[in-house]
């Protein structure tokens, strides 16, 4: 939920001291989208925010209203018509963000097997030649090139199976065959469901949302569990990877040349690497009397990806000279922002424009070069350095990140949890929204491990919880007596840190083997966090969010998602009014 | 004058006298516009409502700093989002419909369902247009054209293959600007991914994709389902049919089933099913004499022009059939189907009937209509519509007799061989007359419509223009619009200038040429096309004196279509207003900059005056272009100049092949020959 005081301009309660850092002070000096908050003279529109504002064709928009026959559409559609069309064109959105990442990091692969690489995760492979009907006993590269081929197949098939989403439990498929969801095409499922919705066809709302379930499920197990999974056959994470290098705002090295990378693709970062200690650029530096270069968010050569707030506030350091993005959230915020500074903004991808960012488009073919001509333009920033802006930060955290079910011991959390020592799982994820003070998330993570629950994060919100040093051993000093017993003797935090929002998938793993989940969802942004809620209650998962359900608009379609799905798939979703209901609704959950 | 024009009033008098015959509490959809206590949100008609992320939603307003997105995103950035994604609903939905028929025509191909291949003669065109050799065995064109098809929609690299046959500057175009399409489903899953928060945030880049998107859909989705249709259930030729409620639309003593929706392949099937013996007995049985079909929307002008069945309405009249009373069935396929239908429904013995998976009502039935047998699932159709006539109520029954005669069917290659006969099929005719001045331009006016419209302002537009000696061509629901004011009739060529007049006198055509269904309006691209090659009339679409028009645009649909007109060089005209318009960058973006990329532009009009003027001016300009505004003073040629005449110029390998390709050079045909 949002900050709703901002938009009437009441005082934000002070921060309260214990996570108070130069972070938060950074993020309420520097969060521009904060302010935009403040300064907007309306409140958002309810018909919008009830998504029963009808817009798909030019007789309207009309405003609809349930309950009431005037306020149908012109074309005679019911507010649970037009808000199950609304929330499926979020789904859709989703869904297409993730396919598109996938497939950019599927074509990096692909180029990797090319010029022959070793895979890091041997047991996965093995697991997906099976359900891809590819022959075990061929060579490592024959099982990869053809699996790299199947899969691109399966995004741009129009009938048949998401092959990829039979790795799910029996059950759980037993369900979406029974319910006729059960995902045909990655991008066919995407275009129909935005055909559904557009105006005069699709006039059901539960057909709507099996558009929507499918669509979403196709996202879940097939687009971002792609990603996910390749992603892992990259990096090596066998075990939870320890960053030595502290998260906080001390990542930023005065003395080098600060570059920030935002990429869920590899490829990028591993060039910009690369590029690194290339000679040509090692000379440049030396002139630039600069002591190296420093890639702020990268660690292992893996890519933390930024928060779309912590993008604002880390060049607030006035240290970084350069942004390098992909194609991920960008706040276009950041262009005005980076005026203020030396530094200068990046993009590299040629879905991902930003009007006043330097653009220099990332070719996989002549990556070398390209890292190169990014690198020299950072450095050649170097100079423009304003001392008198700069503000170093001080305090910051040691994390460990990476935590996947086959890298932890999940007997040994069943058995805590069979004690009661361990209350439940609860997978916390979303976005982080403009606000001011001590973020909810980080609140609600205390309170959830003071209850002895053991928390998952992932995505953005997992961002703004690694400032907060509770994704560290020491975070365990927050943590209930059973809860905290329980991890000092496998020495691991109280919060499992999974990846960015593409790697959510990773938690059906921890479902497979039995774990009791409940997903929570404090604040959301991004359309993508729709359809990640979507697949995650298909699959099982009751997702909580830290506000209302975003179909207040239609008392139907809210009945269908909160109680219905229940029935059908076992998960459901769940809205609170403000943070404490949140925490107890997820409480609740597992009481019975 | 005014007592000719009134002759061709009467589709308001239908809608009002049957309107009238609805009682006072049932909501119309005009109604609902009279009734509704609120009027349509201006951020959201004017483009800048921004809803795609929670921090919103945010309205905001152009040049004021405090009202730009919590994000900081620019009115113009929203705007050209919003737009983007209407592009992609109209994308979309043609292209999942275009699907659908490739997975038919793949299964009949392959003999998985009853359907069969009824007309082959554009076989060898299709096949080369796609990249395969016209040489084959039929069999082996057949197998590939089907698996190409199905490919376009998931391909990912390379470029659509239909978009080889715009002309060779086009294209280059294309390229230049990086907008040239390479799969149907990833440019609409792209631009999704582009639209959504804090991806692309520049206005101009977000317009380009939407271009690119446009045209997966005119060269890629529609025109697959165009040619496809064309396979499977007949090119279309000039057939003689009747359009509006009337006596011999919707008939008295027999069982009436309203089809309504886009997807031709269910509207076939329950046409041949309907003059199936066992449903006759059946239909005699409760004491009808037969089954009588109607079409409505685009359902309807698949129908009229490929069987001659008559329309009974457009988008604008699917109400008021069933308040005739006599209609026991109103069975739908996809897309522009009201939800109101079902409540109008629940007034009479109607009974709504949905039969694609993607598309149900709440209220109505589902039975669901299968390609693999398409026959059992008309019956099954059918005899649900059998059992609902014992119900008629004889005292609701009110048909006014309004039928009005119209000839439709006017493919590309019907006009072709119109205008040159079976060996000479050709558009020179048209092109000769146009560079002579008897006939000043051709006009698309196509499109929805809406009923926040008052007059039917297409019809009046349609009229002004042909009096100037315009021809026109329509498609959609404003085929239907046209052919109830009586454009569509051979008759209404008294309302033609002179010039135009002898010209369609001597080939008889009407002065409106019903082209088809809105999926159909990629045979004007490929007429536009095969002008250009035809000669005399520059090199590239954006040179030809012609110019669109979606008077009366409703659907998202009708944005795609605009858009891949204006980004394969044509001006189009929309009204009576314009989803951009309370952001002027993207609007003089797409008004005036677009022009320079590729040729064409978007134009907003409000009265048929203004429409007129803007459609004339363009034409008028494009003819100063090509310098044959005025007559041409005699050239005296010298050896040089004559020289010059015989240089090589670039054939399109798709031009000059007559309407079916009976001039496809095959080798097997040469080697005969020799």
């Amino acid at each position: 939920m949002l900050d709703k005081r901002a938009r009437f301009g009441i005082k934000p309660e002070p921060i309260k001291k214990i996570v108070r850092n130069d972070f938060f002070s950074l993020r309420e000096e520097f969060s521009t989208a904060y302010k935009n908050f403040q300064k907007r003279p309306v409140v958002s529109c309810k018909f919008s925010e009830g998504m029963n504002c009808c817009r798909v064709c030019n007789m309207g928009p009309c405003q609809v209203r349930e309950g009431f026959e005037e306020f149908k559409g012109i074309c005679g559609a019911s507010a649970a018509t037009v808000v199950g069309r609304n929330f499926s064109r979020m789904v859709v959105s989703g869904a297409s963000a993730h396919s598109e990442h996938a497939r950019d990091i599927l074509l990096t692969l692909a180029k990797k097997v090319e010029n022959g690489f070793e895979i890091k995760n041997k047991k996965i492979l093995k697991s997906w030649a099976k359900v891809l009907n590819i022959n075990s006993d061929l060579s490592e590269k024959e099982i990869l090139s053809q699996m790299i081929e199947k899969i691109f197949k399966i995004f741009g098939q129009s009938e048949g199976r998401v092959l990829i989403a039979d790795l799910a439990p029996d059950s759980l498929k037993e369900k979406w065959e029974n319910y006729k969801v059960f995902p045909r095409g990655i991008n066919k499922e995407i275009v129909e469901l935005f055909h559904k919705t557009t105006i005069g066809v699709d006039q059901e709302y539960k057909n709507i949302f099996k558009g929507a379930i499918r669509t979403s499920l196709a996202d879940g197990w097939g687009s971002s569990l792609v990603a996910t999974t390749l992603r892992d056959f990259v990096f090596d994470f066998s075990k939870p990877v320890e960053i030595k290098v502290n998260v906080g705002l001390s990542w930023v090295d005065p003395e080098k040349i600060n570059i920030s990378v935002y990429e869920t693709d590899p490829s990028l970062t591993e060039a910009l690497i690369e590029a690194s200690s290339d000679e040509e650029i090692l000379k440049l530096v030396k002139r630039s009397k600069a002591k190296g270069i420093n890639f702020t968010n990268v660690f292992n050569n893996i890519p933390l990806i930024g928060s779309f707030i912590q993008q604002e506030v880390s060049l607030g350091t006035g240290l970084i000279e350069a942004i390098v993005i992909g194609s991920t959230c960008v706040s276009p915020n950041l262009v005005e922002l980076a005026k203020q500074y030396h530094s200068l903004i990046i993009v590299t991808d040629k879905r991902c424009n930003l009007e006043g960012a330097t653009y220099i488009e990332f070719d996989r073919t002549n990556s070398l070069e390209i890292a190169k001509e990014i690198l020299k333009l950072a450095i050649s920033r170097f100079k423009l350095r304003d001392k008198s802006k700069i503000r170093i930060p001080e305090k910051s955290f040691d994390v460990k990140i990476g935590f996947r079910a086959s890298n932890v011991d999940i007997n040994y959390i069943k058995e805590k949890i069979a004690e009661k020592e361990i209350l439940g799982v609860v997978f916390l994820l979303g976005c982080d929204t403009p606000y001011l003070g001590e973020p909810p998330q980080i609140k609600i993570a205390k309170e959830l491990i003071k209850n002895n629950i053991l928390v998952l994060v992932a995505g953005c919100t997992a961002t703004s919880l690694a400032m907060s040093g509770l994704l560290s051993v020491e975070g365990l000093d927050f943590a209930g007596e059973g809860l905290k017993k329980a991890l000092e003797k496998i020495e691991a935090p109280p919060l499992w840190y999974l990846g960015s929002c593409i790697d959510v998938p990773q938690i059906f793993e921890f479902l497979k083997e039995g774990l009791p989940i409940v997903a929570g969802i404090p604040e959301w942004m991004s359309e993508s966090m729709v359809s990640i809620a979507m697949y995650l209650s298909c699959s099982g998962i009751p997702v909580v969010l830290g506000s209302e359900l975003p179909t207040r608009g239609s008392k139907k379609v809210t009945d269908f998602l909160s109680k219905e799905m229940k029935n059908l798939f076992g998960g459901f979703w769940l809205g609170s009014k403000d943070y404490e209901e949140f925490v107890k609704n997820i409480l609740s959950l597992f009481k019975n | 004058m005014s007592e000719k024009f009134k002759k061709f009033e009467n589709r308001r008098r239908t809608i009002e006298e049957l309107y009238n015959t609805l009682k006072e509490e049932v909501l119309t959809a005009p109604k609902r516009v009279i009734k509704r206590g609120s009027t349509p949100c201006l951020f959201g008609k004017g483009g800048t409502c921004c809803r795609i992320c929670n921090m919103g939603p945010c309205q905001v307003v152009e040049g004021v700093e405090e009202l730009k997105g919590i994000c900081g995103a620019s009115p113009a950035v929203v705007t050209a989002r919003n737009f983007a994604r209407m592009v992609v609903g109209g994308a979309s939905a043609h292209s999942d419909h275009g699907r659908d028929i490739a997975l038919a025509f793949y299964e009949t191909v392959h003999g998985d369902s009853q359907f069969e291949v009824r007309d082959k003669r554009k076989l060898r065109v299709i096949a080369q247009a796609l990249g395969i050799d016209p040489n084959l065995p039929e069999k082996d064109i057949l197998y590939k054209v089907a698996e190409i098809a199905l490919e376009c929609f998931g391909q990912m690299e390379g470029e659509l293959a239909f978009g080889h046959r715009a002309p060779q500057p086009l294209q280059e175009k294309w390229r230049k600007y990086g907008v040239f399409p390479r799969g149907i489903d990833r440019e609409i899953v792209e631009i999704l991914h582009r639209t959504s928060a804090g991806i692309d945030q520049d206005y101009k880049k977000i317009l380009l994709a939407a271009a690119r998107t446009s045209l997966a859909d005119g060269w890629g989705g529609s025109m697959i389902a165009t040619e496809l249709q064309d396979f499977l259930l007949g090119n279309p030729q000039p057939i003689r049919g009747k359009v509006n409620i009337g006596l011999s639309v919707i008939k008295p003593d027999m069982i009436n089933v309203a089809v309504h929706g886009h997807d031709p392949l269910l509207a076939d099937a329950l046409s041949i099913a309907a003059s199936d013996p066992e449903i006759i007995a059946e239909a005699q049985k409760v004491g009808a004499k037969g089954i009588n079909l109607a079409g409505i929307c685009c359902t309807g002008n698949e129908v009229l022009m490929r069987k001659g069945i008559p329309i009974a309405g457009s988008f604008l009249q699917q109400e008021v059939v069933i308040a005739t009373g006599a209609v026991e069935a109103v069975v739908v396929d996809i897309q522009c189907i009201m939800q109101n239908v079902v409540q109008i429904a629940k007034n009479f013995h109607t009974e709504v009937i949905t039969t694609n998976d993607r598309a149900r009502l709440e209220g109505a039935i589902h039975i669901p209509f299968d390609h693999k047998r398409p026959l059992e699932s008309a019956k099954e159709i059918l005899k649900r519509a059998i059992a609902r006539y014992p119900l008629r109520d004889p005292n609701k029954v009110r048909i006014p007799d309004n039928t009005i005669d119209v000839v439709a069917g006017f493919s590309t290659e019907a006009i072709m061989y119109m205008m040159g006969g079976r060996f000479r099929a050709s558009f020179k005719p048209l092109n000769e007359n146009v560079i002579n001045g008897k006939i000043l331009g051709v006009a698309a006016i196509v499109g929805c419509d809406n009923y926040r419209v008052d007059e039917s302002l297409q019809v009046e537009i349609a009229k002004e223009l042909i009096a100037n000696n315009v021809l026109v061509l329509t498609t959609g629901c404003s085929a239907v619009a046209m052919g109830i004011a009586g454009l569509l009739s051979p008759e209404a060529i008294e309302l033609a200038g002179p010039g135009l007049r002898e010209v369609l006198e001597a080939i008889g055509a009407p002065p409106v040429l019903h082209m088809g269904s809105c999926v159909d309006n990629s045979r004007i691209l490929i007429a536009a096309t095969e002008i250009v090659h035809t000669g005399g009339l520059g090199e590239d679409i954006y040179q030809i004196p012609a110019v669109g028009a979606a008077p009366e645009w409703m659907s998202e649909k009708a944005i795609s279509i605009g858009m891949y007109f204006v980004s394969s060089g044509v001006q189009v005209v929309f009204g009576p207003d314009f989803p951009t318009l309370k952001s002027k960058e993207v609007t003089d973006f797409l008004f005036y900059e677009i022009e320079k990329y590729f040729g064409g532009s978007w134009r907003v009009a409000r009265t048929a005056n203004e429409f007129v003027n803007v459609m004339m001016d363009r034409i008028n300009s494009k003819r100063k272009d090509l310098g044959i505004d005025k007559p041409k003073p005699r050239i005296l040629y010298d050896m040089a100049m004559r020289r010059n005449l015989e240089a090589q110029r670039y054939v399109s390998p798709f031009h000059g092949l007559g309407c079916f390709g009976s001039r496809l050079k095959v080798e097997e045909e040469l080697k005969k020959a020799a």
